[in-house]
C-alpha cells in the first residue's frame, strides 16, 4: 500500500487482504496482454487533446461550439476530412428470413452478447474480425468492419461506439436511425449506405437521404455526399464524394453470406 | 505494496499541469493497468473498460488543474473512473452472454439464468474466479469500496476523501465488506488458505 496507509487501520483480515492484492495484481497485469497498445493510443488521444486550449476547471473544449466552427473553416481539416472519406453503396438484397436479427456471415471472431428480445444486442468484431448482420427481417443490413463494435437497441436503432459499420436499409422501410458519440443519423429517404468511422463520425449517403445531427447543428445527406462530424463540439460538414466505392471487405462479406461469386460490385447496376 | 503503480514525481506532475504530452504519458502509464483492471472487473466488459479508461485520462488532462497535486492524482483518477463505470453500467446494465453457433448460422443463447456474470470470461485462474465471485456478491457499493482499496491502492483516508466519509466509517465498512467476501467463500467450501497455496 502507500505511505498514507501507514495510518491505516490496517486490514482485520489478512488472508482475505492478501487474496484480494493478489487478485487486484494478476487482473491488473493481464491488462497488459488484452489492452497491449492502450498507452500507445492514449498518446494519439492526448496530442490531439493538447491542440486545444488548455482545459480549466469547468471549460472543456469539446462542448463549446464556437470553437469548433473556427475549427471546420480550417482548410487542413478539410482536407483530412476529404482523405479519410469513402464511398458507399447500396447493394444488398438479402433474402427476407424469420427472425428479427441473423448473423449471416462471419470472417474471424465475432462476438454476439445479449439478445434483441432483452433489449440490447451488442456484435463486436476482433481485430481480424467482420461479420454481415440482417436486421428487422433483413430489411437491414449491417457490414461490421474490423476491430468495431455496435449495440442493436431496436430492429429501428444502433448505437455504433467503435469501428465501421456500413449500413444498407431497404426503400420504404421504417423509421431507422445511428448514433454515434458525435451525432445522430436518420434515415429520411429510401435505400441509404453509411460508413461511420470512430473516432469522429463520416456519412456518406450513396443514394436516398439522411439527417445527421448533433448538438452543434443538423444536415441534410443526399446521395453522392458525406457528412463529417470529428467531435460533438463540431457542426456536420458536408462534403461531396467522388467516386464511391464498396470496399472488398464488405463485398466478400456479402459474396459469403449470399454465395454470390461477383468479384465487385458497381452502384449503378444495383437496382 | 510491491506491485503498486509507479508513483509519479511532482516534477513529471508539474510538467503534466502544464500540458506536456509525455509527461501525461508517463501518467497513464503508470497506472492504465490498475485502471483497466478495476474497470474491467466493474464493467464486465474489455471494451467499455478500454473504452472508460480512455475517457478517465482524457478528462484527467482536460482538468488537469484542478488536480491538487501529484498524490491526489490517483485517487482523483479512480474516483472518476468509478463514477463512469457506475453510470456505464446504469446506461448498459450487464447483458447475457450468447455464443455463436457456426454450424447453424444464427444465435444460440448459452447463459441460463443465474449463470455467471459477464466477467466470467475474464477469468485467469479458478482463485480469481471465486473471488471475482465473492465480490459480485457484495452490494454495490461495499464492492467498489473494495475494488478501489485494492485496485486503486487507495490508503483509507484517501477512500474517505473520495467516497466523502469519515475515516472510521471507511475502516468499518471496508472490513465488513471483506468478512462477507470472507462468509460467501466459506459457504463455497472453498479454503482461504487453499486459494493463497
Amino acid at each position: 500500500m502507500s505511505e498514507t496507509e501507514r495510518d491505516d487501520p490496517g486490514p482485520q483480515d489478512e488472508q482475505m487482504d492478501d487474496l484480494l492484492r493478489r487478485f487486484a495484481r494478476e487482473t491488473s497485469e493481464a491488462q497488459g496482454d488484452a489492452h497491449g497498445d492502450f498507452a500507445a493510443r492514449m498518446r494519439t488521444r492526448l496530442r490531439e487533446q493538447s491542440r486545444r486550449p488548455p482545459g480549466q476547471k469547468g471549460q472543456v473544449a469539446e462542448t463549446k461550439c464556437a470553437s469548433a466552427r473556427r475549427r471546420r473553416i480550417s482548410p487542413l481539416l478539410l482536407a483530412a476530412a476529404a482523405l479519410v472519406l469513402v464511398a458507399a453503396v447500396s447493394f444488398l438484397m438479402l433474402r427476407r428470413s424469420g427472425p428479427a436479427g441473423t448473423l449471416r456471415h462471419q470472417v474471424g471472431t465475432v462476438t454476439v452478447e445479449g439478445s434483441l428480445e432483452g433489449g440490447d444486442l451488442r456484435l463486436t468484431t476482433a481485430a481480424a474480425g467482420r461479420c454481415l448482420y440482417g436486421l428487422d427481417g433483413e430489411r437491414i443490413a449491417l457490414f461490421l468492419n474490423e476491430d468495431s463494435s455496435l449495440v442493436i437497441a431496436s430492429p429501428g436503432e444502433i448505437q455504433l461506439d467503435r469501428g465501421e459499420v456500413w449500413i444498407t436499409v431497404r426503400p420504404k422501410s421504417g423509421p431507422f436511425a445511428v448514433q454515434t458519440a458525435e451525432a445522430r443519423i436518420d434515415v429520411i429517404g429510401t435505400v441509404f449506405s453509411v460508413r461511420l468511422a470512430s473516432p469522429g463520425t463520416t456519412v456518406m449517403v450513396e443514394s436516398g437521404r439522411v439527417s445527421v445531427q448533433n448538438g452543434c447543428g443538423i444536415v441534410g445527406v443526399e446521395a453522392g455526399q458525406a457528412a463529417r462530424v470529428p467531435n460533438r463540439a463540431l457542426e456536420p460538414v458536408i462534403e461531396i464524394v467522388e467516386n464511391p466505392a464498396v470496399p472488398d471487405w464488405a463485398w466478400e462479406l456479402y459474396n459469403g453470406a449470399t454465395g454470390a461469386n461477383q468479384e465487385r460490385y458497381y452502384p449503378s447496376s444495383h437496382k | 505494496m510491491t506491485d503498486q503503480a509507479a508513483a509519479i514525481s511532482a516534477e513529471t506532475f508539474r510538467r503534466f499541469q502544464q500540458g506536456d504530452e509525455d509527461a501525461a504519458v508517463q501518467i497513464v502509464t503508470a497506472y492504465h493497468r490498475r485502471l483497466l483492471g478495476y474497470l474491467c472487473v466493474q464493467t464486465g466488459n474489455q471494451e467499455a473498460a478500454d473504452d472508460l479508461a480512455q475517457e478517465v485520462f482524457l478528462a484527467a488532462y482536460q482538468q488537469r488543474h484542478a488536480i491538487r497535486n501529484e498524490k491526489a492524482l490517483k485517487a482523483w483518477l479512480f474516483t472518476v473512473a468509478s463514477r463512469k463505470a457506475a453510470r456505464s453500467l446504469r446506461r448498459n446494465p450487464p447483458i447475457q452472454l450468447v455464443e455463436h453457433d457456426d454450424s447453424r448460422g444464427d444465435l444460440v443463447a448459452s447463459a441460463p439464468d443465474g449463470a455467471s456474470p459477464p466477467w466470467v470470461s475474464l477469468h485467469n485462474t479458478q482463485a480469481d474466479e471465486q473471488v471475482r465471485q465473492a465480490l459480485e456478491a457484495l452490494p454495490p457499493v461495499d464492492r467498489d469500496l473494495v475494488m478501489l482499496r485494492y485496485f486503486g491502492e487507495l490508503s483509507i483516508k484517501e477512500l474517505a476523501d473520495a467516497l466523502d466519509m469519515p475515516m472510521g466509517t471507511v475502516g468499518v465498512k471496508l472490513g465488513r465488506a471483506l468478512a462477507k467476501m470472507k462468509t460467501h467463500l466459506e459457504k463455497q467450501g472453498i479454503s482461504l488458505g487453499d486459494l493463497l497455496a
